[in-house]
């Protein structure tokens, strides 16, 4: 099974352009969906998700066409969307059980099997008895993927799911998706660089409503193989080092501005080359779609 | 800090669109209310004139307290949201955390959000003074002057304040619980505490306490406002009395009460703030490894099908149904409605303070009417918790992606709301039954209460449902789609105003069903089923459409919404749309087929058309000489079951003019079949308008002075089908009751003229005289009853079904069986008025004597509960009145009861129709001394009717009531007084005090004195039942009835010219004493209102053991013109003065002020200071105890005696 995504457009009435011709193919297995916040990935996701209109374009999945054929998607469909709430007075065997049936698995014997199952994966058996309302965030979090995996689907689209979840809790929910994602479609969308690095075996790179690169992420870092280098330089030389070099990344380390730059040679020889990793692709990218236009009119002021 | 939160709170409010929206929707309906009373569709419907203007402050004042009752929710919304916004939308842990002071944040925030309430709710008053914009389709004279003070001072007395009280209630409530449905229950609270004050006010004794209890001041309003008449409404503005001030002053202080008790309450902490004393976060031991196993899960296959659409649905429905009856808003409103409910059935049917038997139609009737407003909130409020409860739980995303069909979330939400009103019917049930129990009450009928409440109630319920469902879906915001329901009930409440009356244009909308004992649901049952399944049809096509448009996913503009419903629109719900188009056309045009082709349909403009095109045609043939009807003998044949009566006979005519007469005119009712209509000798039909019923035949011959002539008939009465609205309750299954207006008429009559000159004048007709001046000797040749006749003979054989007896005047000369028809052979031996009536009906009788006479009465089985009370009536009456009156001219009495369609009794010759509504089954209790024996009293009443009406008989004139009404009514007063003595009297004539000057105040053309009546009920009844019961005080009883006796010799039985209430007022005059003169001018000639009051009566102990009562008595006496302006009168009348002394008798429980002395005093207007000497302790004192005199305070007549 594998989602095709040609040429998708979405325009908002408040003139926010989500979506702008966006072309994917998402195979099988775990991909990831890295952009900023406001992006476009939940607009992307809920459109998958049979949600969300598109004003031009087409997705399909396998044979089916997911903008008209909504009703089969959704037999073959797990979503987990970045907010959710939950009936606070049920307790999670309950709302889990009757959404189970929402999902068309009838038979008593088979739902209360997979209900069981299910909170057991999710780590969720021993409370599953208590209200949903006394749950924590990662618990939550792990109700919401036990309800997404309900009725065994060909595709799982989780929108942000580590968001707010202490290192343990994602950890846990990593090791969740990880085992989920070996013979469907995941998708997994997340502005967390490491997420993807971790999880996924494809993914794309969105910014502003445009895909800015798709791919492996181990090829899409090799890709950067002898380009990326770092220095420490002081705080306030990050201005002059911005306008000098692309300046990709900069981040604080012990006291002083540990700065990544992207540039084909060694700038000089007080530049420290380094391997690249996925968070190099995705600022490279990020920087090189959003602030090349800004740094351009800077440098003019400049001259 | 203060003035930053005050002002940001106002910004914030000037920016949502809600605050606009809330103003023009309060604004359109003022703006809509003046214009449709303004006359703004006069040419659509028939509107009243009134002599109380549009724009008259008291009419404004009201239309304001109306229009803030909506008003309620937008308070309650406004206010509720000043600070449970923060909790909302969580940003008070940003603001608790500031510097800022409690008094501050709560002070800016509700000064805030009360300038902007106090903003939104002068959208009703401007609307109202935008609606008063002479604007061209308005009718100007129903406008008076525009006065800036009329809007103002409600403004000031209620709705500010009412915006403050409740304004502090809604804040508070939302503030310290954080959660935005104590407001709702809040106002919920308001709404049954106006509804109990509401049952209460029917029992006199409570007004206090009603104006006291209603938080809006309603009530208080409407208790000042109560007795104005025409000008003091037109030009008084509300004063701030006692009962305005004491509630204000009440409901104000709560108020504050309430802010006070919210600012020591509130806190800036957290703990209370996430609203859950019971939160228990749920831990798990934690461990950051990975699951060992491997992710397996077992292997499902799910199967969709439309089985488990179907149990999804079910489900689903399930889950929805507890959703709503386990959530607290609809156990508090199922509590205040139960309390209302319980309320109510203590006072079921209350009619002079006495209630009826809680028989089982009542019972339906009253509980849904007390019920249905609890139901409405609930439809109203559950249908957008319904269409938001995934969305308010942040689920929807979630549940929108499920694989169920699109018809089953909407389908189950709608089923779920459905199946609450069907509890709550079963619930109305229970209710009823306990109360029936309750009251010793045995005779249950759970068949009709399914009828009643599933049956009859429950469709429109149902209707409504989808109709809420379908405007929550399509405006997609809550409290709007809350908004637009309210505004759609008051729609319904003024739609007939706007023309619109048919009622396949009213959604939801039948012809109204009346249940009987007798009849049960009679021949309405069918229309209405046929009307339910229109609208039903209708109802799923509404269902249908907000289906198409449900929200699913997170669009949520028109245009995809539109694009998505066409997508959705399957082959399932195309048959299901084509299947409900084809019942709706089908339904919708055999009923058009029924009401508009098999019968006339006529909206009430064009009835009043057609009535002011009948004069234009024929008016100049009144008065032309024609003969007088001189003897009726007909067959009447009655047919129950089809509906239909067929009248064959003849009249015989004489000619008692001086003339011979060579054409007839014959006004026969349009809706006869006529098969025969002509004359024993040769005639032609010279001219016959078929649709409005007028026949001139010129006969061969001149009919010469003094001759006779035979009209023979033959006419059809057929029912064809149903009509739109108020289908003829006359002839029905069981129970029959129709009079000689069925029968042709001789000449033109100008009974039936429009009266209002208003009317007239957009017609085209002269402004004319409702009733023949008392002076006008000309018109004395016709009396009251009927115009082309004077006393006649009579003779009638009527048949019906073997099951049932018919019924008419006369004696029973022979009853047979013939073809299966029952036949019975009636004859009066007596000439009587043109004016008898026929009954069918499956009778049970029961029959007794009193001297010579015959009593009998014919009632429906079940209907025992006051026959002897009725047999009582007869046996009294006809002994006070033959004493007193004369001899009773006929050898029987019979009482016969009729559906209760109408509630009245009526007197025929010897024959008394009687509603089963007004007494059979009135419940009256002889232990309580308040209780009014209205079974006797109606009975004593319609007995004197064979005096008063049938004896005497008035030319129709000015003052023709004075002679049957008021001396039916005085007559009936003294038979209660024999039988119940005059301690039970108080309290009936307290009512008829009441209802006399609410009666003036709701005067639409003029009030005259009694003398002069005009047909207004309030005179005729009300103020005759005091005015003559206080002269046979002042009089005396004997002599005034000498006198009543002398002037009914004079009149009795007299042909024309007729009595008229001069010669009766001659009679009184000559029996009163000179220094009474006075007293008869101003009962009968004047409109004369008294204003007395006792002030602090003190009293000093002498030494002989006396007491000394020192009084000061104000009396005061106007005289009022027709539309209520007074003039105050110099005053030198006899009043009563009383002294009073507490006893108590030995072994009862209460003690009773009794008299110790009681005399008539003559008073000067103004100040009166008396001294009276008492041998007993004096409790009260005071002037006009019993209320003989017209005083609209009569309750500050009696104070309490102090000691010097």
């Amino acid at each position: 099974m594998e989602l095709q995504i040609r040429n998708l457009s979405k325009t908002y009435s408040n003139g926010v352009q989500a979506l702008k011709n966006v072309n994917l193919t998402i195979p099988s297995g775990m991909f990831g969906l890295l952009g900023p916040n406001g992006a476009g990935k939940s607009s992307l996701m809920r459109t998958i998700a049979t949600l969300q209109e598109a004003d031009s374009g087409s997705i399909t999945l396998g044979e089916l066409d997911v903008l008209k054929e909504k009703k089969e998607v959704r037999k073959v469909l797990g979503y987990l969307p970045q907010e959710f709430g939950v009936y606070p007075k049920v307790t999670a065997e309950e709302l889990l059980d009757h959404m189970a049936v929402l999902k068309g698995i009838l038979h008593k014997k088979e739902r209360h099997a997979v209900v069981a199952a299910l909170l057991q994966q999710t780590n969720l058996y021993e409370v599953r008895k208590k209200n949903l309302g006394g749950y924590s965030g990662g618990m939550k979090q792990r109700f919401g993927i036990a309800q997404a995996l309900l009725g065994d689907p060909k595709i799982i689209i989780v929108d942000e799911p580590t968001a707010g979840l202490d290192p343990a809790e994602r950890n846990r929910f990593h090791n969740l998706l990880c085992e989920i994602g070996e013979d469907r479609v995941v998708i997994l969308s997340t502005h967390i660089v490491s997420d993807v690095s971790d999880l996924c075996s494809q993914m794309a790179i969105i910014n502003k409503g445009e895909v800015l690169l798709t791919g492996d992420p181990l090829r899409v870092m090799n890709d950067l193989n002898g380009k990326i280098w770092k220095k420490m330089i002081g705080k306030e030389e990050l201005m002059e080092y911005q306008l000098q070099y692309n300046v990709i990344s900069s981040r604080l380390f012990a006291g002083k501005t540990l700065i990544h730059i992207y540039s084909d040679q060694r700038p000089d020889y007080s530049f420290e080359m380094v391997q690249p990793g996925l968070e190099d692709v995705y600022f490279s990218q990020i920087t090189a779609a959003a602030a090349a236009p800004g740094m351009n009119e800077v440098l003019k002021a400049m001259s | 800090m203060f003035s930053e939160i005050f002002r940001f709170e106002i910004k914030y409010r000037l920016k949502r669109p809600a605050t606009y929206i809330y103003f023009a929707l309060l604004f359109l309906m003022g703006f809509l209310v003046i214009n449709t009373m303004g006359g703004a569709f006069s040419s659509a419907t028939a509107v009243m004139s009134n002599k109380v203007k549009v724009n008259a402050p008291a009419t404004l004042s009201n239309i304001m307290l109306y229009l803030s009752f909506p008003g309620v929710l937008i308070i309650s919304a406004l206010m509720g949201n000043a600070v449970y916004r923060d909790f909302e939308h969580r940003t008070h842990s940003l603001l608790f955390t500031t510097p800022i002071k409690k008094w501050e944040y709560l002070g800016g925030r509700f000064l805030g959000s009360l300038v902007i309430t106090l903003l939104v709710l002068s959208g009703i008053g401007l609307g109202l003074m935008a609606g008063e914009i002479p604007w061209p389709w308005l009718q100007p004279e129903k406008f008076g002057p525009f006065n800036f003070m009329a809007y103002l001072q409600p403004y000031l007395l209620f709705i500010w304040p009412n915006i403050l009280f409740l304004g502090a209630i809604f804040f508070t409530l939302a503030t310290l619980t954080r959660s935005v449905l104590s407001t709702y229950i809040g106002s919920i609270i308001f709404l049954v505490l106006y509804s109990i004050s509401q049952s209460f006010a029917r029992d006199l004794d409570n007004q206090f306490l009603v104006t006291l209890l209603d938080p809006m001041g309603y009530a208080a309003m409407e208790f000042t406002t109560k007795y104005w008449t025409v000008a003091e409404q037109n030009n008084s503005l509300l004063p701030l009395n006692l009962e305005i001030a004491l509630n204000r002053a009440l409901w104000l202080s709560t108020g504050l009460m309430m802010l006070a008790f919210c600012y020591f309450r509130f806190s800036f902490s957290f703990f209370a703030s996430e609203g859950k004393a019971a939160y228990k976060p749920t831990l798990e031991k934690k461990s950051n490894l990975a699951p060992a196993t491997r992710f397996l899960l077992p292997v499902v296959k799910p199967v969709f099908s439309f089985g488990l659409s179907l149990n999804q649905y079910l489900r689903l429905v399930n889950l929805e149904f507890k959703g709503i009856v386990k959530s607290v808003y609809f156990i508090a409103i199922l509590f205040a409605g139960l309390v209302a409910l319980f309320f109510f059935g203590s006072q079921i049917g209350k009619w002079y303070d006495t209630t009826t038997f809680p028989v089982t139609a009542q019972m339906i009737k009253g509980l849904i009417s007390q019920f249905g407003l609890f139901q409405l909130i609930i439809i109203t409020y559950y249908a957008g918790e319904l269409v938001w409860r995934e969305r308010d739980n942040r689920m929807n995303q979630i549940y929108d992606a499920l694989p169920i069909p699109n018809w089953v979330p909407f389908a189950s939400k709608l089923s779920a709301l459905m199946l609450v009103q069907v509890v709550l019917l079963a619930l109305v049930m229970v209710c009823g039954i306990i109360i029936q129990l309750s009251k010793g009450y045995f005779h249950l009928e759970p068949a009709l209460y399914l009828k009643g409440l599933f049956g009859l109630i429950l469709p429109s319920l149902l209707f409504l449902c989808v109709l809420a469902m379908l405007i929550q879906v399509i405006v997609n915001n809550k409290y709007l789609g809350h908004f637009i329901m309210i505004a759609y009930y008051l729609y319904t409440l003024f739609q007939g105003q706007m023309g619109i009356e048919h009622n396949l244009l009213k959604f939801n909308a039948s012809p109204t069903v009346i249940y009987s004992d007798m009849n049960g649901y009679g021949h309405f049952i069918t229309p209405f089923l046929l009307f339910k399944i229109y609208w039903g049809a209708f109802a799923i096509l509404l269902a249908l459409t907000a289906n198409l448009f449900w929200i699913r996913g997170t669009e949520t503009l028109m245009k995809w919404r539109l694009k998505v419903a066409r997508t959705q629109f399957s082959r399932s719900s195309g048959l299901i749309s084509t299947l409900a188009i084809l019942v709706f056309l089908t339904s919708g045009g055999f009923i058009f087929y029924n009401t508009n082709v098999l019968n006339k349909y006529k909206p009430e403009k064009e009835k009043q058309k057609a009535i002011a095109d009948f004069e234009k045609a024929y008016k100049k043939y009144d008065g032309i000489p024609q003969p007088r009807i001189v003897a009726a003998s007909l067959n009447v044949d009655i047919f129950p079951e089809e509906r239909n009566i067929r009248f064959k006979g003849y009249f015989w005519l004489k000619n008692k003019t001086k003339v011979a007469i060579d054409s007839i005119h014959v006004n026969a009712f349009t809706d006869l079949d006529i098969r025969q209509l002509g004359f024993d000798r040769s005639y032609k039909n010279v001219w016959r308008d078929e649709k409005m019923g007028y026949y001139i035949y010129r006969l061969g011959q001149p009919l010469q002075p003094g001759d006779s002539i035979k009209l023979l008939m033959d006419l059809f009465y057929e029912s064809k089908g149903f009509v739109n609205s108020n289908p003829n309750n006359h002839i029905v299954h069981n129970g029959s009751f129709f009079n000689s207006s069925y029968l042709p008429s001789i000449g033109y009559s100008s009974n039936d003229e429009i009266s209002d000159d208003e009317t007239r004048k957009e017609y085209g007709l002269a402004p004319k005289k409702s009733m023949p001046s008392v002076y006008d000797t000309s018109a004395y040749s016709k009396n009251m009853f009927s115009g082309d006749s004077d006393w006649i003979r009579f003779e009638a054989i009527v048949s019906t079904v073997p099951t049932q007896i018919a019924l008419a005047p006369g004696y029973l000369q022979k009853e047979w069986t013939d073809k299966g028809r029952r036949y019975f052979h009636y004859k009066m031996d007596a000439p009587i008025l043109n004016f008898y009536s026929f009954l069918s009906a499956d009778y049970q009788v029961k029959k007794e004597k009193w001297n010579d006479v015959n009593l009998e009465i014919y009632y429906h089985k079940g209907h025992e509960y006051n026959l002897d009370r009725m047999m009582k009536g007869m046996k009294a009456s006809l002994d006070y009145y033959t004493r007193n009156f004369g001899p009773y001219q006929h050898r029987q009495v019979r009482i016969l009861e009729f559906p209760g369609y109408s509630s009245f009794a009526q007197s025929f010759p010897n024959t008394i129709p009687f509603s089963e509504s007004i007494g059979f089954i009135a419940d009256v209790d002889d232990t309580d001394e308040e209780d009014v024996d209205y079974p006797f009293k109606v009975t004593a009443h319609e007995v004197a009717h064979q005096w008063w009406g049938h004896q005497a008989v008035s030319a129709y004139v000015q003052g023709c009531q004075l002679i049957s009404e008021t001396m039916s009514q005085y007559a009936s007063l003294m038979v209660m007084k024999q039988t119940y003595g005059n301690e039970r009297m108080k309290k009936f004539l307290k009512y008829e005090m009441d209802r006399y000057l609410s009666g003036r105040a709701g005067e639409s053309q003029k009030e005259l004195p009694l003398y002069k009546v005009e047909g207004q009920d309030y005179i005729y009844y009300q103020k005759g039942s005091i005015v003559m019961y206080a002269l046979a005080d002042y009089l005396g009883e004997d002599k005034l009835n000498a006198a009543i006796k002398g002037y009914l010799q004079e009149v009795k039985f007299q042909q024309a010219p007729y009595t008229t209430s001069l010669d009766f007022l001659r009679h009184i005059k000559k029996a009163t004493p000179d220094s009474l003169q006075y007293l008869v001018k101003d009962m009968f000639e004047n409109i004369t209102l008294y204003e007395n009051k006792a002030n602090e009566p003190t009293y000093t102990q002498l030494k002989d053991g006396r007491y000394k009562v020192t009084l000061t008595l104000d009396a005061k006496k106007y005289y009022a013109d027709s539309l209520g302006n007074e003039k105050e009168a110099k005053m030198n009348d006899f009043v009563d003065v009383a002294v009073f002394t507490y006893k108590k008798e030995k072994g009862a429980a209460k003690g009773k002020d009794v008299p110790v002395y009681f005399e008539k005093k003559r008073l000067k207007s103004g100040q009166n200071k008396l001294e009276i000497f008492v041998k007993e302790k004096p409790s009260k004192a005071g002037i006009d105890p019993y209320n003989k005199l017209i005083d609209r305070t009569p309750d500050d007549n009696l104070k309490a005696v102090t000691k010097a």
